[in-house]
């Protein structure tokens, strides 16, 4: 029901929006007629340009933004449902899969040619059973990580109610959920998925975004051919061709630590290179921040003896403490359907904004300790969490980066999050006299180049959290032994002796990746990403030092580099320190995104380990990785 | 709607945005569906632009519509990047062979149209060997403007922006009836840039 003067005065304004475009008054003459600043922004009417998006910030008093602006999406009620749990993935049997059991090999080049897995093979059964067996594969015969896991996820159009108050939005989606499912999946213990592209043929006209498909598991230690690729989109159902004529595409997750190959640690690899908070999502070359926006992403896990998932080893939170949150904003259009600007090379923002796939949802927690790993998938949305009890930001535990956990808790207030960043946090409800609590968003951000770097108080309140009654726990207290801000032991690095490392570094080869705008598009180096040229050709087992920088404008780029977690040695010349945020995040720690600050360089230690093949390095701001900031680097 | 221009065209834009925060509650009554649109004449619009060989036409119902499109913006004047652009630009036009002009148009327009006429359009296509299906365009400087921001050559900085060499370096590639967008740097070696063409386009089988 849309009655209220607030919903109106909203109607009204988009309206309007409706009218300028009709008119097509453009932007000089929206000058002339003093709606727009000389620093383009709409004056009172946020709701206007598709340059203003997202400037309707809900606050605590008025959190559905309708009272100091007008936003351009349909207004909602918020705290009025709950924040879905993301659907956990059960594995399959092989013999049940669509199309049949996994054959090996694997489509590539945008389903034009089909290449064999790089680890593992099948051997078709001979007495014309269902299903043959999995082993090594014949190039890489020391190494068996034949899969033991089979999942099957399908990607497809469908309709989702983000709120109550709006009729369903189309999205394509895994599974026909947004966030897509959860995979909970062990080191050791090798994944087969197999992704069936079951979206509208390619040749169906959409809003945005394009029904052919490549899943990048964001960050895995991952063979190439199942990275997801830029390149390695391939077809729907609905499009057969005869390379792979049911449009799905096997991917292999060999769920082994990296470090495989180095005798040091055995086949197994390095458990001090464990990743825990994984995600997958779109890749698609040109395509990705529409397709993810679209809705193509989702969850994955990882666990091993440490980070166990079961209340043992390091005893973190699990079951149904341990909740791993997708924060993502969008714009609406009066039909509740998701608007994405094609014409903006800038970033993507919207001015709602959703936790797991639903608008400012509550969230009931019991009065113990919980994990929290909270995600950022875009396209273009930098975030600062706090939590605000109404009066002050209440201390939480952080215990990873990008997913991957820290030497030990730290105890902070706030953390920030670039696009396509990972942070996991314990928060101790036990310890929280409030009864009610908010994640807020504390990064001004007004554009999709990125946040202002004004941290505002409290910010946008985006989940309530309402804190039932106290129940035993029995998860490990970040708490104990706590020195300072110090808290628990968690998982050592892989070079504990950063001094060592440094001095290490300082004598290794180095290449520059200079991250900057030109020729109306986004660059490496002065060049625009082209899928053909290799940019570094890099030996197995090699060691450098990568200086990424930003050579300066009003922007920013949260960089992902494919495949190999890094170091961060330095940033602006000083050596990163221990358990200590800067920016808003901790930089002493394994990392698969640089978060670079306006005018940042940085120097980051990579190792390039264990499997050869195409790789990539971007900007995870998708808008700009669409708009050629990427390069490709290959391990030969 | 018919579209107009000059000083009463502002009249009427004013007057219409006083007529429309008069009546907060018009639009709760229609109860009609709008969307934002970014596609077909509302969106690219059918302002009058004028090819190099002199023909008057309308941009989204006589460039646009229902084509393969690689639309850049250029000015015969810019000396920096101008000239490697259309220069690439060239050579995709030989490596798309015949398609250009069957299923894909190429279309550079002009920044500086009060300069570059038709006339001087035309000199400047044969120098780069433009074949039939490469239109380069002009028309009245609002009108340029107007589609450089629908096209979304700009940047949100005004100062930025009011430069024209901010403008020139990208290539718009559309499928503009599948409303299929993508962007490529117009410095994009040509056999990559030919490409991305091909994959706004559904490969049939």
């Amino acid at each position: 029901m849309m009655t209220s003067w607030k919903d109106k005065l909203a109607l009204t304004a988009q309206r309007n929006r409706q009218e300028i475009v009709k008119a097509k008054l453009d932007r000089r003459e929206m000058m002339r007629l003093g709606l727009l600043t000389a620093g383009g922004t709409l004056i009172a009417k946020a709701g206007l340009s598709s340059r203003a998006y997202g400037q309707a910030a809900p606050t605590l008093t008025d959190p559905d933004a309708t009272l100091g602006r007008v936003p351009a999406s349909p207004p909602i009620r918020p705290w009025i449902q709950p924040m879905p749990r993301l659907v956990v993935k059960t594995p399959v049997n092989p013999q049940d899969m669509d199309h049949g059991c996994p054959d090996g090999t694997t489509p590539i080049d945008g389903a034009t040619k089909r290449i064999p897995h790089q680890y593992f093979s099948y051997t078709p059964p001979t007495d014309g059973g269902p299903v043959g067996t999995y082993g090594p594969s014949p190039a890489n015969p020391t190494y068996n990580f034949a899969p033991q896991k089979f999942y099957e996820l399908e990607m497809e159009e469908c309709y989702i109610k983000v709120h109550p108050d709006y009729a369903a939005t189309r999205f394509f989606a895994f599974d026909g959920v947004v966030p897509g499912p959860l995979i909970k999946a062990k080191y050791g213990e090798p994944v087969l998925v197999r992704y069936k592209n079951k979206l509208p043929s390619v040749k169906i006209p959409q809003d945005f975004g394009i029904a052919e498909m490549t899943t990048h598991l964001h960050n895995g230690h991952t063979p190439s051919e199942s990275d997801g690729n830029p390149v390695n989109y391939f077809n729907s159902i609905k499009d057969p061709n005869p390379v792979n004529p049911f449009g799905f595409k096997d991917q292999h997750y060999p769920n082994v630590y990296a470090g495989f190959r180095d005798p040091q640690y055995g086949p197994a690899g390095n458990p001090n290179e464990a990743l825990c908070s994984l995600w997958y999502h779109d890749h698609h070359l040109d395509f990705t921040a529409q397709n993810v926006y679209k809705g193509m992403f989702g969850c994955y896990n990882l666990f091993d003896s440490l980070d166990s998932g079961d209340g043992t080893g390091l005893r973190l939170p699990h079951g149904a403490y341990d909740i791993p949150i997708f924060f993502h904003d969008a714009l609406f259009d009066r039909n509740c359907q998701t608007v994405f600007d094609l014409f903006n090379l800038d970033g993507i923002l919207g001015d709602r904004f959703l936790a797991n796939g639903a608008i400012q949802p509550y969230l009931n927690v019991q009065r113990c300790r919980y994990r929290f790993r909270i995600y950022a998938p875009g396209p273009s949305r930098w975030w600062e969490w706090s939590l605000w009890d109404g009066t002050n930001f209440l201390p939480f535990w952080q215990i990873s980066t990008d997913g991957n956990l820290l030497p030990n808790a730290v105890q902070v207030t706030s953390v920030r999050l670039a696009v396509a960043e990972r942070v996991d946090i314990i928060v101790d409800f036990s310890k929280i006299k409030a009864n009610r609590i908010y994640f807020v968003n504390r990064a001004e951000q007004v554009n999709g180049r990125g946040p202002t770097g004004k941290t505002l108080s409290p910010g946008t309140p985006v989940l309530q959290v309402n804190i039932g009654g106290a129940v035993s726990d029995d998860s490990a207290d970040p708490a104990v032994g706590a020195v300072g801000n110090v808290g628990m032991k968690l998982r050592d690095l892989p070079d504990m002796d950063f001094t060592a490392l440094q001095a290490k570094a300082a004598k290794l080869p180095s290449r520059v990746w200079r991250f900057e705008r030109g020729s109306g598009g986004w660059m490496v180096n002065g060049k625009f990403f082209d899928e053909n040229v290799v940019n570094a050709s890099i030996p197995m087992g090699s060691e450098e030092v990568w200086v990424i920088q930003n050579p300066g404008g009003s922007w920013r780029h949260p960089v992902h580099i494919h495949y190999e977690e890094h170091r961060m040695l330095t940033r602006n010349g000083a050596a990163v320190k221990p358990a200590t945020q800067l920016n808003g995040a901790i930089d002493y720690s394994r990392r698969d995104v640089i978060n670079l600050q306006t005018n940042d360089e940085t120097r980051v230690f990579m190792r390039f380990r264990d499997m050869k093949g195409r790789y990539v390095m971007h900007c995870h701001n998708v808008v700009h990785e669409d708009h050629a900031m990427m390069i490709r680097w290959d391990i030969v | 709607m018919p579209i107009r221009h000059g000083k009463n065209w502002v009249m009427d834009r004013r007057m219409f945005f006083v007529a429309a925060a008069l009546a907060p509650f018009a639009l709760a009554r229609s109860g009609k569906a709008e969307q934002l649109p970014q596609s077909g004449a509302e969106w690219f619009t059918n302002v009058e632009v004028k090819t190099q060989d002199g023909r008057t036409l309308r941009f989204y119902d006589d460039v646009m519509k229902g084509k393969i499109l690689l639309i850049n913006f250029f000015y015969t004047d810019c000396d920096a990047i101008c000239p490697l652009m259309t220069e690439n630009l060239a050579r995709v036009q030989e490596l798309l062979g015949h398609r250009v002009g069957d299923e894909i148009r190429m279309v550079s327009i002009s920044l500086q149209p009060e300069h570059d006429t038709p006339e001087v359009l035309a000199a400047y296509a044969e120098t780069y060997g433009a074949g039939p299906g490469w239109m380069f365009l002009t028309g009245k400087k609002d009108d340029i403007e107007l589609l450089r921001h629908r096209l979304g050559f700009v940047d949100i900085d005004p100062i930025v922006d009011a430069d024209p060499e901010q403008h020139v370096g990208t290539v718009r590639i559309a499928n503009e009836p599948m409303h299929r967008w993508a962007m490529t740097p117009a410095l994009l070696n040509p056999a990559a840039l030919v490409r991305a063409v091909n994959r706004v386009i559904p490969r049939f089988t």
